[in-house]
């Protein structure tokens, strides 16, 4: 998995604003930062193009310690969300673009099947299916192992 | 993509899989799908444990 940076973030939004790569820079980092502040203020931030940061509130609950099988309490805290706007789906999507959802007509099973042919296209970026093995594959025999001389079961007594 | 203190974006592959309705019994083939997902930063999960609402 790439990791990227905020520097090349800022660049990407050079070629594609004409920013100076040092306010490219700037921007790209403080606009989280912002993302923070909105979310300590307002709990929600939205961003169009990219998508809605949540802070969701979650309620003390009672769990294990893992470790020591002891009850004790969860305390209750912040969690943040993040979820895609339309627009960012389908560009992140893009690649699966075409395929839809089909409704099923009764009777049909696709649990367990590999090489049932979909109802779908499958196109360049989408990842090969492994292929049902056709052709025998040929095994080589192993060459049969000749008796060794001494007897496998030693009839001497076991060693002290 | 990782943004130092604030988390992580990351595109994740969802498998097709079949839905049910369970008012209608009506069964829908849902095609596999690139979906986006973000992980908070460690630094900043533990602030907001700590802190509460800030």
């Amino acid at each position: 998995m790439e990791r990227i940076s905020i520097q090349e973030l800022a660049a990407v939004l050079v070629t594609k604003s004409g920013l100076k790569k040092k306010e490219a820079e700037r921007f790209a980092t403080v606009m989280f930062d912002v993302v923070k502040e909105g979310l300590s203020a307002d709990r929600q931030v939205k961003i169009k193009g990219l998508g809605t940061f949540k802070v969701i509130d979650i309620d003390s609950r009672e769990s294990v310690d893992v470790n020591t099988g002891e009850r004790m309490v969860i305390e209750g805290h912040d969690k943040i969300t993040f979820t895609p706007d339309a627009t960012m789906k389908e560009l992140v999507n893009k690649p699966f673009s075409q395929f839809e959802t089909v409704v099923l007509a009764d009777g049909v099973d696709f649990t367990g099947d590999e090489d049932e042919e979909l109802e779908v296209d499958i196109e360049n970026d989408m990842e090969p299916e492994p292929e049902p093995v056709g052709a025998p594959v040929l095994i080589e025999e192993p060459e049969p192992v000749e008796e060794p001389a001494e007897e496998p079961a030693p009839r001497n007594p076991p060693r002290a | 993509m990782t943004v130092q203190n604030f988390g992580t974006f990351e595109v994740k592959k969802k498998m097709e899989r079949i839905m049910m309705n369970p008012t209608t019994g009506q069964r829908m083939l849902v095609p596999p799908k690139l979906t986006l997902n973000f992980k908070i930063s460690p630094t900043w999960k533990d602030q907001l444990k700590n802190g509460g609402t800030e």
